[in-house]
């Protein structure tokens, strides 16, 4: 075998093995807090918003609850804690992401605090695609650990795209359906699905089917990058 | 045979299809809705999603998921029906022991 034949072989293998080895990590290894504290309540942190876009802190705030609820955990109303976290000038989340969540244990009675913190939001009308870098951190209220967290970026399909099928006249039809229909509740899809995509890896609550038994399970990593299609 | 394998097909499918713990009809639509605009029309309608949720619950848990009972409560006594709404916000207690600390300040902030 010639030497460079040989380098490439060697450096192949090696790629391949740092490929591999986020996808080996198991959920218990990944998150191990969350199997130690099992935290069953989780309150929702109005998102930190880093981008431009006002709107996409809302898209985010109103997502959240039911991908939790159906990962098996409690989570308090955004709707009702809103107003008390705004009584108790609690709404800046920028205030507590790094600092002590154990007060929120004794007003909203959370086991956890989930902050979200959006990079960057920015829309692709050509592609009909949303690409989204997004951290997701959740703390215990017991000990102020970090009990989940995942961050990376996501490109996110919002419609058909543009496809070689329909040309440039299909192309340009798409585009103009795209800009004057549903263009905000394609930003709350996308929302979802990147809630969905993220909180897959998040091992099950209280109520899931799998509390305390995925632990051997394979999780994606707490580093993503992805594609979300339709 | 070929029904068979049809219903073999059906039957796989089915099996593929991913089990909610619960149902939420039009629940995050109506959720942001109201959110982002809190007019009277969209409390209305988040409403009406709520009692849906509340009614029929088609998922494997087969029960009421969390949060719906405070919300419709307090969207309740927003409207001026505040026995009902306690009675929804102590139910909210009794599905989810959990979520007493904070329903309890909720009740209290409606008897101020």
């Amino acid at each position: 075998m010639k030497l460079t034949t040989k380098i490439i072989s060697i450096a192949a293998i090696l790629a391949l093995s740092s490929c591999g080895s986020s996808k080996l990590t198991t959920k218990e290894a990944a998150y191990p807090n969350m199997y130690s504290e099992k935290p069953t309540t989780i309150l929702l942190m109005p998102p930190i918003n880093n981008t431009a876009d006002v709107t996409a802190k809302d898209y985010y705030y109103t997502s959240l609850a039911v991908p939790l609820c159906e990962r098996g955990f409690y989570v308090v109303s955004p709707l009702l804690s809103m107003d008390i976290l705004k009584q108790e000038s609690a709404y800046d989340s920028e205030m507590f992401i790094d600092g002590n969540v154990a007060p929120f244990k004794k007003v909203f009675g959370a086991d956890a605090v989930l902050f979200t913190r959006i990079n960057s939001w920015e829309k692709n009308a050509l592609m009909a695609t949303i690409t989204v870098n997004i951290e997701y951190i959740l703390k215990s209220t017991t000990t102020n650990e970090i009990l989940f967290e995942r961050k990376g970026e996501l490109v996110l399909s919002t419609g058909s795209g543009a496809t070689a099928s329909g040309g440039l006249i299909g192309l340009a039809v798409q585009m103009t359906a795209d800009a004057v229909s549903t263009a905000l509740t394609k930003h709350v899809e996308a929302a979802r699905k990147c809630n969905a995509y993220v909180l897959t890896d998040m091992p099950q609550g209280k109520y899931g089917t799998k509390y305390t038994i995925d632990g051997k399970e394979k999780s994606q990593g707490k580093v993503f990058k992805g594609t979300v299609s339709r | 045979m070929k029904k068979a394998a049809f219903l073999l097909f059906i039957l796989s499918l089915a099996s593929c299809a991913p089990k909610q713990l619960y149902t939420w009809d039009k629940y995050e639509n109506r959720v942001y809705d109201y959110y982002t605009d809190p007019t009277e029309e969209n409390k209305e309608k988040l409403m009406q999603t709520l009692e849906k949720i509340i009614a029929k619950q088609k998922g494997t848990r087969g029960t009421v998921p969390p949060g719906i009972y405070s919300e419709y409560g307090m969207l309740l006594v927003q409207k001026g029906r505040v026995e009902e709404g306690k009675a929804m916000l102590n139910k909210e207690i009794e599905l989810y022991p959990e979520s007493k600390e904070f329903v309890l300040v909720i009740l209290k902030s409606i008897e101020k």
